[in-house]
């Protein structure tokens, strides 16, 4: 696993994921390594026998949310990231769990941290299912982080 | 999560858990951390009531898988771990995940690691029920490896 030279992060911009990417921060600072924050943005449903609705752009709305998470994840690296690592903000969109894999393929990193349960689920009774899949499914270790109460 | 001084890493002696003992070396290496090795030896199965004439003695039993379990474990430390890291073996019984969880909370490790899959289980259909459960409960952060050759 080591020398670790590119670390993938994947939030969604809940406490527990902030957690997460503390550590992958704390890590990639250690290391000296890339760390790539990755935020999945969630296909918007189309109404089926409509492509457009009135007042509503779909595709202009989901560009927007993609833009507003780039801009975001460039505040927390601002904000959280310790100085001199060399972070970037990748934005895709659809089902979590599998742009996550998907990512983790092309980008190839050494880890992928990620937190144990985001901002949908129960928390005590499930273990996040985005995180199982990625465990499950990812090529490289993954450290979980289960966030502290 | 940083410095690391202590590192959690339970086995099986399958060859996935071989495979996050190696991480967990890589790691002890690098941050000159300790490394505890843990072992879990499952409890042999007692009825509520037991037959009259048990054809074994099953605290004695135990006891004898205990030992061969900490003999077992010094001589996977001794062929798998560097010498130069500190390692000690740890051998208890019980439920895998529940005790590798109170090992967790007692050693306070910087992090765990574990395989995603260990000995028992269908290895491609399901997701390791004792990583599983540790992931969920662990007091510290849990590194899973892959129990696949992740090159293949």
């Amino acid at each position: 696993m080591l020398p670790i030279k590119k670390i993938l992060c994947p939030i969604d911009f809940s406490e527990p994921s902030y957690q997460a990417l503390d550590i992958a921060g704390e890590l990639a600072a250690h290391f000296g390594a890339r760390l790539v924050i990755l935020h999945v943005v969630a296909e918007i449903p189309y109404l089926s026998g409509s492509t457009t609705i009135t007042g509503l752009d779909i595709p202009k709305y989901q560009k927007q949310l993609e833009e507003i998470s780039f801009q975001k994840i460039s505040e927390i690296i601002d904000n959280r990231i310790p100085k001199g690592v060399e972070a970037h903000p990748v934005i895709t969109v659809g089902k979590a769990a599998d742009e996550i894999i998907s990512v983790s393929d092309e980008q190839k990193p050494e880890i992928v941290v990620i937190a144990t349960h985001g901002e949908t689920g129960v928390r005590h009774l499930v273990f996040g299912s985005v995180a199982e899949k990625v465990v499950r499914h990812v090529r490289v270790p993954v450290l979980t982080v289960r966030a502290k109460e | 999560m940083l410095p690391v001084t202590n590192i959690l890493c339970p086995i099986d002696f399958s060859e996935s858990s071989y495979k996050a003992l190696e991480v967990a070396e890589e790691m002890a290496v690098h941050f000159n951390a300790k490394l505890t090795v843990l072992h879990v030896v499952q409890d042999i199965p007692v009825l509520p009531a037991l037959p009259t004439n048990p054809s074994i003695d099953v605290p004695e039993y135990q006891e004898k898988l205990e030992e061969a379990g900490k003999i077992a474990l010094d001589m996977t430390i001794t062929d798998k771990v560097s010498s130069i890291v500190e390692a000690q073996s740890l051998i208890k019984s019980g439920r895998p995940a529940d005790v590798i969880i109170e090992v967790a909370d007692e050693l306070k490790p910087n992090f765990l690691v574990i395989s995603t899959h260990g000995e028992s289980g269908v290895t491609h259909f399901m997701f390791g029920s004792v990583a599983e459960k540790v992931i969920r409960h662990a007091p510290c952060p849990v590194l899973t490896v892959q129990a696949e050759d992740t090159k293949s």
